[in-house]
């Protein structure tokens, strides 16, 4: 009987086994994919130049972006949807090819659904399969236009701008060694001097070998977890088949055309030409990472855009909510605080935007000319 | 069944259990109810495509509804995807759950799991040959979903080169082949049920408390898995991984996350499969 139940019980043991051997699998291969590796000791000044030096590399891979920035819910941009706006809240997945600067594409992956941004040369297409709409920019010839109107999604494009913004206002430093997406990759840190900026930190993770940025983390003043973060999941650095970038509109799409290159790869249905030329551009006060956008016409951009998009006037809604009246010199505002961007928006129009503390903000906007 | 009997008839056991599992083939697609399944599987890409067709007579096709449902209208190839992302989230589970639930305690209420284990096959081999005969429901179903999709979309609609996610244009043979993968992975994905369902087939003597529990089972973790609070846990929920048949229409194919949906689920059926046999082979038959 003994040995019955012996037997019994071992048999009820296989399967908390399965259970064991899986978890463990999983336990230790992402102990593995985290233990941070032996690399030889490199200084921050070492690591910014041979980032500058990454964009030669090519690469393919897809990147898990995840922004947390204390945005209410809005209207559209679950995880499901696939508007290149959603990306301000949510967690999104894309696949990016990298060839060269003229060669890139960058899918936006939902389930069952896809936007493409594809330049190849002189032709940038946007694709949206949800939407079968295409739109077809032809830049300049000759021109290097940088695409400052994608969204940073993939790291690379974003490090070049967290980059961009390095002055003598930020302390830069070399934390540690970690991986990411599998391989070995330094942690260069930019802490902003400034004390009214809402950025703590921004940790970009650069490849050991390719000097590639694999992860770009942003994380709020105070705060441990990303505000906003893009990663690499997996990465290859061989170059890309040239089939990828090759890009003709499938029959029964929506295309429309634009040769305007300052419009970038935004332009939709031809509408976002139209409110970009016709308002006054936005001025910048202040420098490095306290600067402040005065946007002179917001109510009218937001109006203008909202034919393009259907669902921006419920998302203006949605925001309008989440603001709080605050009153100064300037008048009475709607201030809306999230985790890495304030913004005041006045009663006459002028949106103020930037990632500082609202004191700052309400000071600019004091000082603004009117 | 003592083990000196089954000694001295296991002399073929290949030959044995290929019998048994033929027999079991049979069982599973000659049982009228499960014909009547598969006959209303089939039906729902024949509803579908009416009713796409009808609304985009009326010109109400656009906006709104499932995946794909606005590519139906100029390619009939994709009332195939949308028919199985319809009938993915409830009603193939519900197929295989009821297959599943009968399996073990079916035999068991009608007196017929005993009579079945003096056959000399030992337990762990009914066990699997049981899980064979849910697989091959699984992959029927899926693949009657998809070649009525299919079908029906060619009648009531445009063919022709097929435009994938990314908006890249392949032939239709191609096209055919991604059907066909598609279906494949959906079988795989309700090998989880099917393991599932065994599992709670070899507990109960009702079946119809099975197939119910299993039913309840996938919906619950459909739920789980709609549930944003915990999203932590959502990729080792099986079903989590149903809609990733998607990548198979990008170009490049994205495998990813279908080799992932694919690992998650092959641990299910590694784990339930166990739970069934320690179940199984641990039970007294009493009937």
């Amino acid at each position: 009987m003994s040995e019955v139940l012996r037997s019994r019980t071992a048999r009820w043991l296989v399967p908390g086994a399965a259970v064991v051997v899986i978890t463990a699998g999983v336990g230790i291969n992402a102990a593995v994919a985290s233990a941070d590796p032996a690399l030889p000791a490199r200084t921050a000044t070492d690591l910014l130049v041979s980032l500058a030096h990454a964009p030669g590399q090519p690469f393919s891979g897809t990147v898990a972006e995840n922004a947390d920035l204390g945005i209410p819910a809005l209207p559209g941009t679950a995880s499901t949807s696939l508007s290149w706006q959603s990306l301000i809240s949510g967690s999104h997945t894309a696949r990016v090819w990298y060839a060269s600067p003229s060669q890139v594409r960058v899918s936006l992956v939902g389930d069952l659904a896809e936007s493409d941004v594809v330049r190849s040369g002189s032709d940038v297409w946007v694709w949206s399969s949800r939407d079968n709409t295409v739109s077809h920019t032809v830049l300049p010839a000759g021109g290097t236009v940088t695409s400052d109107a994608t969204p940073p999604m993939d790291p690379a494009t974003a490090a070049a701008r967290a980059l961009a913004a390095i002055d003598p206002s930020t302390a830069v430093t070399v934390d540690g060694t970690s991986r990411v997406a599998g391989r070995p990759v330094y942690e260069l840190v930019l802490t902003p001097r400034a004390s009214s900026s809402l950025i703590g930190q921004i940790r970009l993770a650069v490849d050991s070998e390719t000097s590639v940025p694999l992860r770009v983390q942003v994380i709020a003043r105070g705060a441990t977890e990303p505000a906003f973060e893009t990663a690499f999941t997996s990465i290859s650095f061989e170059t890309p088949a040239t089939s990828v970038f090759a890009f003709s509109p499938p029959p029964g799409a929506q295309v429309s055309e634009s040769t305007l290159p300052t419009v970038g790869t935004q332009a939709r249905s031809g509408s976002g030409t139209t409110s970009a030329t016709t308002h006054p551009e936005p001025t910048v006060i202040g420098t490095g990472w306290t600067s402040v956008v005065e946007i002179p016409d917001a109510a009218t951009l937001a109006n203008g855009s909202g034919s393009a998009q259907g669902s921006s006037s419920a998302t203006t809604a949605a925001l309008m909510k989440a603001t709080t009246t605050v009153t100064g010199s300037f008048g009475t505002g709607q201030l809306m605080q999230t985790a890495l961007v304030s913004v005041l928006l006045l009663p006459d129009g002028r949106m103020f935007v930037g990632a500082v503390t609202p004191d700052l903000l309400e000071q600019a906007a004091a000082s603004a000319p009117r | 069944m003592s083990t000196s009997d089954t000694a001295v008839l296991l002399d073929r056991p290949a030959s044995i259990s290929s019998r048994l599992l033929r027999s079991e083939l049979r069982l599973v697609f000659t049982r009228r109810r499960n014909l009547a399944i598969l006959a209303v599987l089939a039906c729902a890409p024949i509803l579908l495509g009416i009713a796409i067709k009808l609304g985009s007579r009326t010109g109400r096709g656009g906006g709104g509804g499932p995946a794909f449902i606005g590519q139906i209208t100029q390619n009939g190839l994709f009332l195939a995807f949308t028919s199985l992302v319809v009938t993915l989230p409830l009603f193939l589970p519900l197929a295989v759950a009821v297959v599943a639930g009968e399996s073990i305690a079916g035999e068991a209420s009608t007196g017929t799991l005993r009579s079945l284990l003096v056959v000399p096959v030992n337990r762990s081999r009914l066990l699997a040959i049981k899980f064979a005969g849910i697989v091959a429901y699984a992959v029927a179903a899926a693949a009657v979903v998809a070649v009525a999709g299919v079908l029906v979309g060619f009648v009531l609609f445009p063919t022709g080169p097929v435009t994938l996610l990314s908006g890249s244009v392949v032939p239709l043979g191609n096209a055919l082949m991604r059907v066909a993968l598609v279906a494949v992975y959906v079988a795989a994905m309700l090998a989880a049920v099917a393991a599932i369902g065994l599992f709670v087939s070899t507990l109960t003597e009702v079946p119809l408390a099975a197939m119910a529990t299993t039913a309840i089972v996938v919906v619950t973790v459909e739920i789980l898995d709609a549930v944003p609070q915990i999203a932590s846990i959502h990729p080792w929920l099986f079903t989590n991984w149903w809609l990733s048949f998607g990548d198979v229409l990008r170009d490049p194919v994205a495998l990813d996350q279908m080799t992932r949906g694919l690992l998650v689920n092959a641990a299910y059926v590694v784990v339930f499969g166990a739970l069934a046999w320690a179940r199984l082979t641990t039970r007294d038959v009493t009937s």
